[in-house]
């Protein structure tokens, strides 16, 4: 109790705050879901705004206007056109939307790892067990209403380079905007990327990184070869026998051409020198993500070429130690004792600090050393990215330098320059608008367009909405929705007691039982609780945080390496009873 | 007798100086640093010149520049005076497994494409353990999972470099691990249920593997003669398996073979005669001692354990002897480590041959210079110290031999890689700081190193794990 009164206390302290995604205000005019009709108005005008056209580039009080999915002007002198939905931004801050380098947003995770088959000759196994997929595309895989997307979206993410899930070579990547009703809406550019990861198939071969250099040679030549054939039997079939198909090959053709990169995921300085090595020998278009330790290769990097999108996942911080006290003293001293034991480990947790700062600083020195870079997320949890973020700037990468490499840079990278990146008009309306300057702490964001469609965001501070004065009791039978990154889970909620003694259970519609819920507090108007809810036979710890007022319950529910979730309750049963 | 011995040992060395010299000069200048040094004062052991008392070294720019008395160098090179200190060649580990993050890719029992290179890794805390034991070049190896596994990589131990290019031995010849007996068997014939299940297997997947080269480099000629007259020849699959093992029968890679007995040993000598395959080399080769006449008359080599056996039934018939009955007989012959704390004291594990076999100091330390050097093909760029080699030494407190000596500096192309003097604890390159430290010490059983990685693929096909 004392405990979850005190991490309650402490998100209050952190300004963390309560997300809830609402519908858009056109839909909301009609009453009914917003998907179910097309929207009064696809134009837009968002006054008097501080304008971020680019990093560095503010217009202070200026309008943004929208029409049909495209920038149609921005200035401090723009009128909003009389069909134009107004928003008064007053102190809003506009960006342009956050491009994701590296992203499996939409792409849901296996269920579970399939049982690994036994296969007859583990050395020479099918190219599915092998991990080898290069002919899988996005458009085929892309679930548009995935939860990913909208947790990406809602932090000011609105393209993102995505990639299929998988091993060696998962398949290809595309350009997808993060909003739509359908994946063929959401696709900005089909096969734009091949996707490649040092991710061995488990054993069988590949199963080491170095058999996973060779199966790439191997693949590479033999496409490479494949391609000149065809290319004769294009000119005339006659007299030359025709090869028997096969995908993975045809696959590689346009990466063999020079068509597609290859944008290879290497987190390490290794695996980042390997693929760099293997573009090198094969000569193929190249570009790295969620690369994490650059510092180690920064001459190899200084041209851009390979351009590089750098990891958004951090180290986790040690909040008892100070960073700058951290001064390493290794030379001379030796352990000689079980006395000097204590002195070893503080001098080994030294050097752990120096290297956590190293990872923080990377993006700062590549910066310094004047390359630009794009950021990617593949790697990284949704709701650690803000914070990163703000770590990254704290260690010295000038904001306008983070806001580059989330938007022009990123754009640059992908070819997108003409359509992203800025808020220019003609350019695609991607945009971002939040409370104050995004690397902020305190700064929400409060509307994401895609394709200038609005996803709105109300925000609220959770020590705002704590009225100590009201009397609000949680008392009774609701119906409780939890919108799981799988879908919506439904249940009923049952709280009796009173405070201080409440107890109750959550019982899901899927029909896994009651669940106790433990820590219930009500402090004014906030409700929390924990729940360990079973679905489809995993365990989930959960923690609810929301609002009650009179028949309705908002906020969230978080699932530590999950996230932090919408989730709501209505009363069905008569207060109080 | 110690002439024609000294004429034996230099004849090699001249002809493969001969064959460097052919390699563009591009490929042999190191990308990493390259020093000047000045050592005074030593005793100079040489290898293949006896040993110099109060002698120079003198380094320029990661060569030994001069060996002399009185030797002077430029005012701003670094002079370090080693009276009373022994300066040695830097020793070499024909058979190591460390800095390298893949050891075997344990899934087919021909792997001959994988590359060691492709999985070096600059940031291993051993390779300091090592320097620290005077080790200054190693063969880091594929494991013995296979009959024919991935080629190696000679690196020289530069620690302290990111980049893990810039570990590569430059100009050092291409070299391929192959293995026979327990250990292939082992994995794919009871692993997998696939040839190999017996000694007649191994051979047999030798055999069929260097004939369908042979018919692969015949349909590429093939394809190249048809070229000339038909711009619209097809050109025949690529394989890049065959390639390598064509490349092997053209010898161009050096065949490193994993053995242990006697009849194992006489089986690779007799399919290399077949197939015209002219160097060969065997590792640990612990009945070694009983072929040893044999091994002679092809020319091969022998790299082994110095008293390492019984690990499992093919090691049982085994002596401390073996490498100087080896040696006595005109064998080519390096003692090797296979683990990251032998390599510390191969020294030592030299030293034990002059109580199991009496060889003379030059022949006890040449089983760690210059003949693993020969072995790999190097022995024109270090093994010994003499003028225009690389400038690759050991230096100790007592002569190497003995029980009693320390290292002091380890010296890789004129630069000093170890200096006792300057030793601190935690010699790490790189720290991951999402391992927590533990105020324990992890113990851990040490594998046959030599197996690492199998043991996913013998748990997936329902096996225990591989010792």
């Amino acid at each position: 109790m004392q405990r979850l009164l005190r991490w309650f206390y402490g998100l209050c302290l952190s300004g963390l705050m309560l997300t809830v995604a609402v519908e858009p205000v056109a839909g909301q005019q009609m009453g009914r879901h917003p998907e179910e009709f097309r929207p009064a108005t696809r134009t837009f005008a968002i006054t008097n705004a501080q304008i971020v056209q680019a990093p560095g580039r503010v217009i202070e009080g200026g309008t943004v206007v929208i029409r049909d999915g495209l920038i149609e002007a921005v200035g401090l002198n723009v009128q909003p056109p009389f069909d134009a939905h107004v928003i008064e931004a007053d102190t809003l801050y506009v960006y342009a939307g956050f491009i994701d380098g590296l992203s499996h947003a939409g792409i849901p995770r296996p269920r579970q790892e399939r049982d690994l088959e036994r296969v007859e000759r583990p050395g020479d196994p099918p190219y599915e067990r092998a991990g080898i997929r290069p002919e899988r595309l996005v458009p085929d895989l892309l679930v548009h209403d995935d939860g990913s997307i909208e947790n990406f979206r809602k932090l000011g993410f609105t393209t993102a380079h995505v990639v299929p899930r998988g091993q060696m070579l998962p398949g290809q990547g595309a350009i997808v905007q993060l909003g739509g009703r359908n994946a063929s809406e959401m696709i900005l550019r089909d096969r734009a990327s091949l996707f490649a990861q040092f991710e061995s198939a488990r054993g069988v071969y590949p199963a080491t990184t170095m058999a996973i250099m060779a199966r790439w040679r191997q693949i590479y030549r033999e496409a490479d070869r494949r391609q000149g054939i065809a290319a004769a039997r294009t000119a005339d079939p006659a007299g030359i026998r025709r090869l028997e198909h096969d995908a993975v090959h045809d696959a590689f053709r346009a990466v063999v051409n020079r068509e597609l990169p290859v944008v290879f995921r290497t987190e390490t300085s290794l695996d980042a020198r390997r693929a760099i090595r293997l573009s090198e020998e094969l000569g193929f278009r190249l570009i790295l993500a969620d690369l994490k330790e650059s510092w180690y290769m920064t001459d190899e990097l200084r041209d851009e070429e390979p351009p590089v999108f750098l990891s958004l996942d951090l180290p986790e911080e040690e909040p008892a130690r100070e960073a700058d006290t951290v001064a390493v003293a290794r030379n001379g001293d030796r352990v000689r004792s079980q006395a000097d034991l204590e002195d070893e480990v503080e001098r080994l947790e030294q050097r752990r600090e120096e290297f956590r700062r190293q990872y923080f600083r990377n993006a700062a020195e590549l910066h310094e050393a004047g390359v630009r870079f794009g950021f990617a997320t593949a790697g990284t949890e949704h709701n650690q990215i803000r914070r990163n973020l703000r770590t990254i700037v704290e260690h010295g990468l000038p904001e306008d330098a983070a806001l580059s490499a989330l938007t022009v840079n990123a754009a640059h990278i992908l070819g997108l320059e003409g359509q992203l990146g800025t808020i220019e008009s003609g350019k695609i309306a991607n945009l971002v608008l939040t409370t104050g300057p995004y690397f902020d702490e305190d700064s929400q964001v409060r509307v994401v367009f895609v394709d200038g469609r609005r996803f709105d965001y109300e925000v609220r501070e959770v020590s705002d909405d704590v009225d100590p004065e009201a009397e609000e009791t949680p008392v009774g039978r609701w119906d409780f929705t939890f919108d799981s990154p799988d879908g919506p889970l439904t249940g009923t909620l049952e709280i009796e007691g009173s405070p201080g003694a409440f107890s109750g259970v959550l019982a899901l519609d899927i029909g896994a039982g009651d669940a106790q819920l433990r820590n219930i507090v009500l402090e004014g108007n906030v409700l929390s609780f924990d729940v360990t809810v079973v679905v489809e036979g995993s365990t989930y710890p959960t923690s609810f945080l929301g609002t009650v007022s009179e028949d309705a319950i908002s906020g969230s529910a978080t699932v530590p390496g999950m996230g932090t979730f919408p989730a709501r309750a209505r009363r069905i049963s008569d207060p109080g009873s | 007798m110690q002439t024609t011995r000294l004429k034996r040992l230099l004849l090699p060395a001249l002809w493969m100086a001969a064959v460097f010299a052919a390699v563009p000069a591009q490929g042999q200048v190191p990308r990493a640093e390259r020093g000047d040094l000045l050592i005074r004062n030593a005793t100079v052991l040489t290898v293949t010149d006896g040993t110099h008392e109060n002698t120079d070294v003198l380094i320029s720019n990661g060569r030994i520049a001069r060996i002399g008395q009185g030797l002077s160098a430029p005012g701003d090179v670094r002079v370090v005076d080693a009276a009373g200190l022994y300066v040695m060649p830097g020793i070499i580990d024909a058979h190591s497994h460390i800095a390298i993050t893949n050891v075997n890719e344990a899934t087919n029992p021909i792997t001959a494409e994988v590359q060691i290179r492709d999985v070096i890794n600059p940031f291993d805390v051993n390779i300091y353990r090592a320097l620290a034991g005077g080790v200054t070049t190693i063969h880091a190896m594929h494991g013995s999972a296979n009959v024919i596994g991935g080629q190696c990589q000679t690196l020289k131990l530069r620690y302290g470099v990111t980049d893990p290019d810039d570990m590569i031995f430059e100009g050092a010849p291409r070299t391929i691990k192959f293995a026979l007996g327990e250990n292939p068997t082992r994995v794919h014939g009871r692993g997998a249920n696939i040839q190999p299940l017996s000694r007649m297997g191994v051979e047999n997947v030798i055999r069929e593997g260097f004939t369908e080269a042979q018919r692969y480099t015949e349909a590429w000629e093939r394809y190249q003669i048809e070229r000339r007259t038909d711009r619209r020849a097809a050109a025949p699959a690529y394989d890049q398996r065959l390639e390598v093992l064509a490349a092997i029968l053209r010898g161009d890679i050096l065949i490193q073979a994993h053995s242990y007995r006697a009849d194992e040993i006489l089986m690779l000598m007799d399919v290399a005669r077949d197939f015209g395959i002219e160097r060969l080399t065997f590792h640990h080769g612990n009945e070694a001692y009983k072929v040893a006449p044999e091994l002679a008359a092809f020319g091969a080599g022998a790299s082994v354990f110095m008293d390492w056996w019984a690990f499992k039934f093919e090691v049982y018939y085994s002596t401390a002897s073996n490498s100087a009955i080896l040696a006595r007989n005109g064998v080519r012959t390096s003692l090797n480590s296979d683990s990251p704390e032998v390599i510390r004291r191969l020294n030592h594990e030299a030293a034990k041959t002059q109580k199991y076999g009496d060889l003379t100091d030059d022949e006890a330390l040449a089983l760690i210079t210059i003949n693993p050097a020969w072995q790999l093909g190097i022995d024109g760029r270090v093994g010994s110290i003499e003028v225009g080699k690389d400038a690759d030494l050991a230096v100790f407190d007592a002569h190497p031999l003995s029980v009693y000596a320390v290292p002091q500096m380890t010296i890789v192309d004129g630069v000093i890689r170890f200096d006792r003097e300057t030793d601190p604890d935690d010699m790490r390159l790189h720290v991951d700081p999402t391992v927590e430290i533990e105020p324990v010490m992890l113990w851990h059983e040490e594998h046959d190193r030599c197996m690492q990685e199998t043991g996913h693929i013998l748990e997936l096909l329902g096996h225990g794990h591989a010792h």
